[in-house]
């Protein structure tokens, strides 16, 4: 497993397109949360001009997140049955189990990493300038550990959104369809789940990966938000990820 | 200690309504070179999936260095080195990148290692340029170099030569050989070039509409693939009832080019010569001749040409 992880790893840091959307991200982010600011201060939304009122703004652009997930889950999952590196990994003696595992990781890493850079290209700007504000414009959200907390429950939800993605790559093995699958199957089928079910299921919606970062981008966040986001995040990314493992074990590979 | 390194029995293998594999029963002794010999999609690399753990067989069992169980036979593999349908390689890294990935990913990097084995392939001095700049060849060179790290025992290897050149094939050949020889390792070779699988194996496999037809060493090849005199005239049937009236042999085969092949005589050439001429028979070729093993394969498997 450590030497899948390495070569995972070492695979991840040489490519170009993992550096190239990151630094992408970072002034994208910049640029957008600047050209916000204005906006907000022009119109006296001043809770937007601050740290956590940003990351707020940011983190609800769950579509940014998907759309890492899915590019990434192309060029990374489907593209490595594409050039046969998995089947390569597999015909070397490592156990299916742990080429999914490390795979799946080192997926989820890149993802978590673009998403974070995205998040914090504009909060970190924001903070500089403004700071962290205070608990009457945004409630909990003033508070670092809070901060913390909304971050680590958001990347968690992420993750098992991404772990989708990453699942979806596992199955159908072709860098393009993956790419497309992921992003048009999830925005619209979850926009579809959610439009179409009845309320008094639809409010269990929320507990999905489609929504469980929405749990936690509020002002009035509370550590109970925050637990249960991550319980149900890391419940969802445990049962994905073993549905894949199960499923991939049983897959002939080309 | 058994010097069987794979044993299939009973492999059955099929997709959707076609068979793939019917009821293979082979077994791949130590120091062997075999050639893989088959038409496309008549199951070699459906043979090769299986034992490389990438695809799962519906009835039978295989054994990889006398181990069984499916979490046995894994542990076994990083004694086989494998290099099926294409080399795994990352388009976007460099040779040596791409060595040193396959190095880690194995848990055994090795700077020194790659780089020899970089040189032994001829692709020493390609430097910083991408795999994805690479000719076919070049890729097929790095894709055997990769399969070398780790040294391992048992080499499987499908179409190695696809996209050499005749200079890159010669090179890949004696490479094979060189390592079967002086380093004793195993290799099973599918390839559709025949002449140079005939130049390479010491054995050879013939599978066909999913069933091993037989498996034949390169001496008992040889013996079968008798030498034959080859004969033509302008009226076959008249040299035909010549041939049984005068010279008394049903011995030979009629091709469907019309020429003749004639497996007996060998000592008799003047007389087969004068016989005909005086019976009005006008030759148009009149040689000696062996059967290739296209020809040999052709004839197992019940094609056109007969060996």
């Amino acid at each position: 497993m450590l030497s899948l992880m390495r070569g995972e790893w070492y695979q991840a840091r040489k490519s170009f397109a993992v550096r190239l959307v990151l630094v992408c991200t970072i002034i994208v982010g910049v640029c957008f949360e600047r050209m916000s600011q204005e906006y907000y201060i022009a119109n006296n939304q001043l809770e937007y001009a601050t740290v956590g009122g940003c990351l707020c703004s940011m983190m609800q652009d769950t579509a940014m997140c998907l759309l890492y997930a899915s590019v990434f889950a192309g060029l990374m999952i489907g593209g490595a049955f594409e050039n046969r590196t998995i089947q390569s990994e597999i015909c070397s003696g490592k156990k299916r189990t742990y080429v999914y595992l490390a795979k799946m990781v080192m997926y989820l890493l890149v993802v978590t990493v673009l998403s974070l850079a995205y998040w914090f290209s504009g909060a970190v700007v924001i903070g500089l300038r403004y700071g962290l504000g205070t608990s009457e414009l945004i409630g909990n959200l003033s508070k670092p550990e809070y901060l913390v907390g909304m971050v680590i429950a958001c990347v968690f939800a992420d993750m098992s959104l991404s772990a989708i993605c990453g699942m979806i790559g596992f199955m159908i093995r072709k860098t393009g369809v993956v790419m497309g699958v992921c992003f048009a199957l999830i925005l619209a089928g979850g926009n579809l789940l959610a439009a179409l079910l009845p309320e008094n299921v639809s409010k269990y919606f929320e507990y999905t990966p489609f929504r469980l970062a929405y749990r936690v981008l509020k002002y009035d966040l509370t550590w109970g938000e925050i637990g249960t986001t991550c319980l149900f995040s890391l419940l969802w990314i445990w049962f994905i990820l073993g549905f894949g493992i199960w499923r991939f074990q049983r897959t002939e590979l080309k | 200690m058994s010097d069987v390194i794979i044993e299939a029995e009973g492999l059955t293998k099929s997709y959707k309504s076609q068979t793939a594999l019917k009821n293979v029963n082979i077994k791949l002794k130590k120091g062997k070179i075999y050639g893989l010999i088959g038409k496309n999609g008549a199951g070699k690399t459906t043979l090769m999936r299986m034992i490389a753990g990438l695809g799962f067989p519906e009835e039978g069992s295989l054994s990889l260095f006398g181990k069984k169980t499916g979490r046995e036979r894994t542990g076994e593999k990083n004694r086989i080195g494998m290099l099926i349908e294409s080399p795994a390689l990352i388009e976007g890294m460099n040779a040596k990148e791409n060595m040193h990935w396959q190095c880690l990913m194995r848990g055994y990097p090795n700077y020194e290692m790659e780089e020899k084995l970089l040189n032994l392939v001829g692709l020493g001095d390609t430097g910083k340029k991408k795999v994805k700049n690479f000719s076919l060849g070049m890729k097929q060179r790095l894709g055997i170099a990769m399969v070398l790290l780790g040294n391992p025992e048992f080499l499987m290897l499908d179409e190695p030569v696809n996209g050499l050149d005749p200079t890159g094939m010669v090179e890949i050949r004696s490479l094979l050989k060189r390592l079967n020889e002086q380093e004793d390792k195993t290799i099973l070779i599918s390839s559709h070039n025949l002449p140079e699988l005939y130049q390479t194996a010491t054995d050879y496999i013939i599978i066909h509409e999913g069933e091993i037809r037989e498996v034949i060493s390169h001496e008992e090849l040889e013996e079968h693939c008798k030498s034959y005199i080859s004969l033509e005239s302008t009226d076959t049937e008249h040299m035909v009832m010549v041939l049984k009236k005068y010279l008394h042999t049903e011995n030979f085969k009629v091709m469907p080019d019309y020429s003749v092949r004639l497996y007996d005589l060998f000592t008799e050439r003047e007389k087969i010569g004068q016989i005909l001429y005086q019976n009005g028979v006008v030759l148009t070729e009149f040689s000696i001749q062996q059967a290739t093993l296209e020809e040999y394969y052709m004839h197992v498997i019940g094609g056109n040409t007969n060996a």
